[in-house]
């Protein structure tokens, strides 16, 4: 027999996957051909620097056609679409590459030009995963260039959503950053200027005053007229929509400081408050960039065209062409191949169809169909290729349509602030705007001439910046540091909405359990290390989901393998080194009655015509998950809704508390149905779930919380997205939210310390410009530190990262 | 003391030229994926250099 080494384990120099048959060149070792050619590539263009900043930076390289995949790079019509830029023959276009992980990546990827002739340049956007290649349309196209990044690891992948109508929002963010810059270079001259206005009485710098002024005027205009904007049309936007929101008192404040402030220069009797007024208008765009922070390689508003490919495969005429999904028509025949995603509702006419749904339905267990069966779009084809022909459009198929059911509520969406702000921000301007109306009662009888003067600094104080600064400072913190603990949330408002949590819905498939890595134990007769080699090499071949986790839980080393045969649905067989070897199903291998009774899906060994033993395969339960789900259960009634029939029913009893509302069976429409049912009846509802199947109920609950293993992995549309890791912080999560209202009030509370005693010296119609120029900043500066302390202290006693 | 005016429109200059130096960054987009530029300054081309890469690696093995 081989002779295996059983533990010497050699690491790829490329990729840094562990193997046990290298193939070696010169003292460097590699996993498989892929690596090795990707190593020899960058060897032969002098770009093994590569190696040198990050250890083994590469990505497994499989040997795969990719040919049919890119297909559609070669329509013109779809490239069109996707191109940036033109100019003569020079093409601008962006690849999406989900395998970019290091810097090594970034300087492989832009150094692309020594490797593909025709590439003039790349340039990656690291935290988009994007990389905007420019090439010589005479030398190379687009085809060419996705199959180079493919051959050296970084698939390109498009989606449908790719050649959609894309809104340009870089640019609202970079007006930002320009409104920030002009109010924060205003605001430092400003009050560097107004030094003599406070402290030069009586110097010869007195005759210098209005010159002093004159500046200070011209540098507050651009500050009014430019940076303020969006507060205007903000506040505009709630007007339209009768609705009080923060902006409109604000807005009031700004302008009556200003006007009253341009009175004050041109009357001389003042200096005006413009230091205070530009100082504020940074502090409030600060925050509200604070608190709109997005995260670049996320995207939460996902629909169905960015899981769904560009293009298919048509047959017509007796040949293959590449079209758009939006161009099938029904009755047109597709061809689907291994791993592609099946577009449209139809009908299977040729082929063997292995559809792993469980994206779409949460169900683990492949479909299998023979001509004439009926796939749904959504699905993934495992195998050889299929044909089918379209029954539906893409937009009419069901599981499309069951997407764009859901509409939900837009109309202040607009709005930044969530309504109890909104709220908050109405009753501070009522009370305010009644202690301007008792002073000015007051000074008319008292000293009219001091009327004015009163009542317009009662108003100046009156702003309700304070609340807007208490409230985005705090929203930022704890955005961010959601985020260093694996949850990444849409905005401040979904934050806001995790306090009205009173029932939380998990799903179970991908939720609860990990798919990927079951649980794998061996009931049966011991085998040995050449058979489990043997077994290993077999279970590589299979393309079922059970196998390959067996082949990956082995992690042998491919022994040389004879004849192949895959009995669909059934299972395997083998002949390696003259053994033969089959692998299945308990019928598939003849099983033998003593061995029968088994919980859980398992498959069968059978060596040399003896049935030796079965692995069963149980899904895991996240690690740490059971504390989470005990804790949560005090506070919160929960529910279980699961894909899948009632397979782990037992490790699922274990975990949930008996009280738990446990549902098996269940499909995309009765998730979406069971929660809404809940949201109807007045419980909002936390939905957690991760497939295209939770779509509909994670679009129906309150809060919408998608999980996921990787962020630059697809997920449904959510109101966050939680990484797999870190569900067990769930109960955490949920108290660090309701910690984050304390201290939007407590901060709130100290700025309206400021506020009284500023309000003291306005009624009184003494507001000096030098005392607001002290209580703004002063005020501005403790709300900042009180948010950012406090949000550190409370993850901190939390256990959360910080 | 009119010295002052021309110290202060002169500070002003300095400022606007930050303020101008900002904007051109932002324009150009040099905030949006601050995590590349930090790694690309660490890149330097070495093409010219022919045999130079190759050694490098041996030694690191």
């Amino acid at each position: 027999m081989n002779s295996i080494k059983t533990d010497t384990h050699s690491i790829c120099f490329h990729c840094g996957a562990e193997t046990r048959n290298p193939i070696h060149k010169e003292d460097k070792s590699f996993c498989c051909n892929g690596c090795l050619t990707v190593y020899n590539i960058l060897e032969s263009n002098n770009l093994c620097q590569f190696y040198d900043f990050n250890e083994t930076p590469g990505n497994t390289v499989e040997s795969k056609n990719v040919n049919h995949r890119f297909a559609f790079l070669e329509d013109d019509a779809v490239l069109n679409k996707l191109i940036l830029f033109k100019q003569d023959n020079q093409i601008h276009l962006s690849y999406y590459l989900p395998q970019v992980h290091c810097s090594s990546c970034l300087y492989l990827l832009e150094n692309l030009f020594k490797i593909q002739k025709g590439v003039l340049s790349s340039k990656l956007n690291f935290s988009q995963k994007e990389l905007t290649v420019i090439y010589d349309s005479t030398e190379t196209s687009a085809f060419q260039i996705a199959k180079a990044l493919t051959q050296l690891g970084y698939e390109p992948y498009f989606s449908l959503s790719d050649v959609g109508e894309t809104a340009p929002k870089s640019k609202a963010s970079k007006q930002r950053l320009y409104r920030l810059g002009v109010a924060g270079f205003a605001f430092g001259n400003i009050m560097l200027l107004s030094f003599p206005e406070y402290f030069a009485y009586g110097t010869d710098l007195d005759g210098l005053k209005p010159y002093f002024q004159w500046i200070i005027l011209t540098l507050i205009v651009p500050v009014i007229t430019y940076s303020a904007s969006e507060f205007y049309s903000l506040a505009w936007g709630g007007i339209k929509e009768r609705y009080l929101n923060i902006d409109l008192p604000i807005v009031l404040a700004m302008l009556i400081t200003f006007f009253r402030s341009i009175y004050e220069v041109f009357t001389h009797t003042g200096p005006g408050y413009f230091d205070s007024l530009s100082g504020i208008v940074f502090f409030m765009l600060l925050g509200r960039m604070l608190q709109d922070r997005t995260y670049k390689s996320i995207t939460f508003d996902r629909d169905f065209t960015s899981y769904f490919p560009i293009s298919t495969t048509i047959f017509k005429q007796g040949k293959e062409y590449s079209i758009q999904l939006n161009e099938i028509k029904v009755n047109d025949e597709l061809i689907i191949h291994d791993r592609e995603i099946i577009p449209v509702d139809g009908l299977l006419v040729g082929g063997r169809a292995v559809i792993d749904y469980s994206f779409v339905t949460g169900e683990s267990k492949l479909v299998e169909l023979d001509a004439g069966g009926w796939v749904y779009a959504g699905g993934r084809q495992m195998g050889s290729s299929i044909r089918i022909m379209a029954q539906k459009t893409v937009s009419q198929s069901y599981l499309v349509s069951l997407w764009n059911k859901q509409d939900k509520k837009t109309s202040t969406q607009s709005q930044p602030e969530s309504k109890y702000v909104q709220k908050a921000s109405m009753y501070f301007t009522l009370v305010l705007f009644s202690i301007a109306i008792s002073s000015g009662i007051y000074w008319s009888f008292a000293d009219p001439s001091k009327l004015w003067n009163s009542v317009t600094a009662v108003l100046i104080v009156a702003c309700p910046c304070a609340l807007l600064l208490s409230v985005t400072f705090t929203h930022g913190h704890f955005l961010s540091l959601f985020a260093k603990n694996g949850l990444y949330l849409k905005g401040a408002k979904s934050m806001e909405k995790f306090n009205q949590i009173k029932r939380i819905v998990f799903d179970k498939t991908g939720t609860i359990t990990q798919t990927n890595e079951p649980i794998i134990t061996y009931n049966g007769s011991e085998l040995s290390e050449f058979e489990l080699d043997a077994v290993g090499t077999i279970a590589k071949e299979s393309i079922h989901p059970n196998a390959r986790n067996l082949s990956r839980f082995l992690n042998r080393v491919p022994l040389s393998i004879g004849h192949v045969e895959n009995f669909l649905s059934r299972g395997i067989s083998a002949q390696v080194l003259g053994v033969e070897i089959l692998m299945g199903s308990s019928e598939f291998v003849g099983n033998n009655p003593e061995l029968e009774k088994i919980e859980g899906s398992g498959l069968w060994v059978k060596i040399n015509g003896k049935v030796r033993g079965v692995f069963l395969f149980k899904s895991a339960i996240r690690p740490n998950l059971g504390p989470a789900i005990a804790e949560l259960s005090v506070k919160y009634k929960l529910s279980m809704l699961s894909g899948d029939n009632d397979t782990d029913r037992s490790i699922i009893y274990n975990i949930f508390p008996q009280k738990t509302d446990l549902l098996f069976g269940q499909k995309p429409h009765d998730k979406k149905v069971y929660v809404e049912t809940i949201e109807r009846s007045g419980f909002p509802v936390m939905m957690v779930g991760d497939g295209l199947n939770d779509a509909g109920a994670l679009m129906g609950s309150t809060v919408g919380l998608a999980v996921t293993e990787d962020v630059s992995y697809f997920t449904p549309g959510s109101d966050a997205i939680i990484l797999g890791s870190a569900l067990n912080k769930l109960p955490a999560f949920l108290v660090l939210a309701r910690k984050m209202r304390n201290i939007i009030w407590i901060s709130f509370a100290i700025s309206i310390l400021y506020n009284l005693v500023g309000l003291s010296f306005a009624v009184q119609g003494q507001l000096n410009p030098i005392i607001a120029a002290i209580l703004m900043p002063a005020s501005s500066i403790s709300i900042v530190l009180v948010s950012w302390i406090g949000s550190l202290i409370s993850a901190k006693t939390l256990g959360l990262k910080i | 003391m009119s010295v002052i005016i021309i110290l202060m429109v002169m500070s002003i200059l300095v400022a606007a030229t930050f303020l101008g130096a900002y904007l051109w960054s932002a324009k150009t987009g040099q905030f949006e994926d601050p995590d590349a530029n930090a790694y690309r300054i660490l890149h330097d081309d070495k093409t010219t250099i022919k045999v130079k890469p190759q050694t490098s690696i041996k030694n690191a093995n």
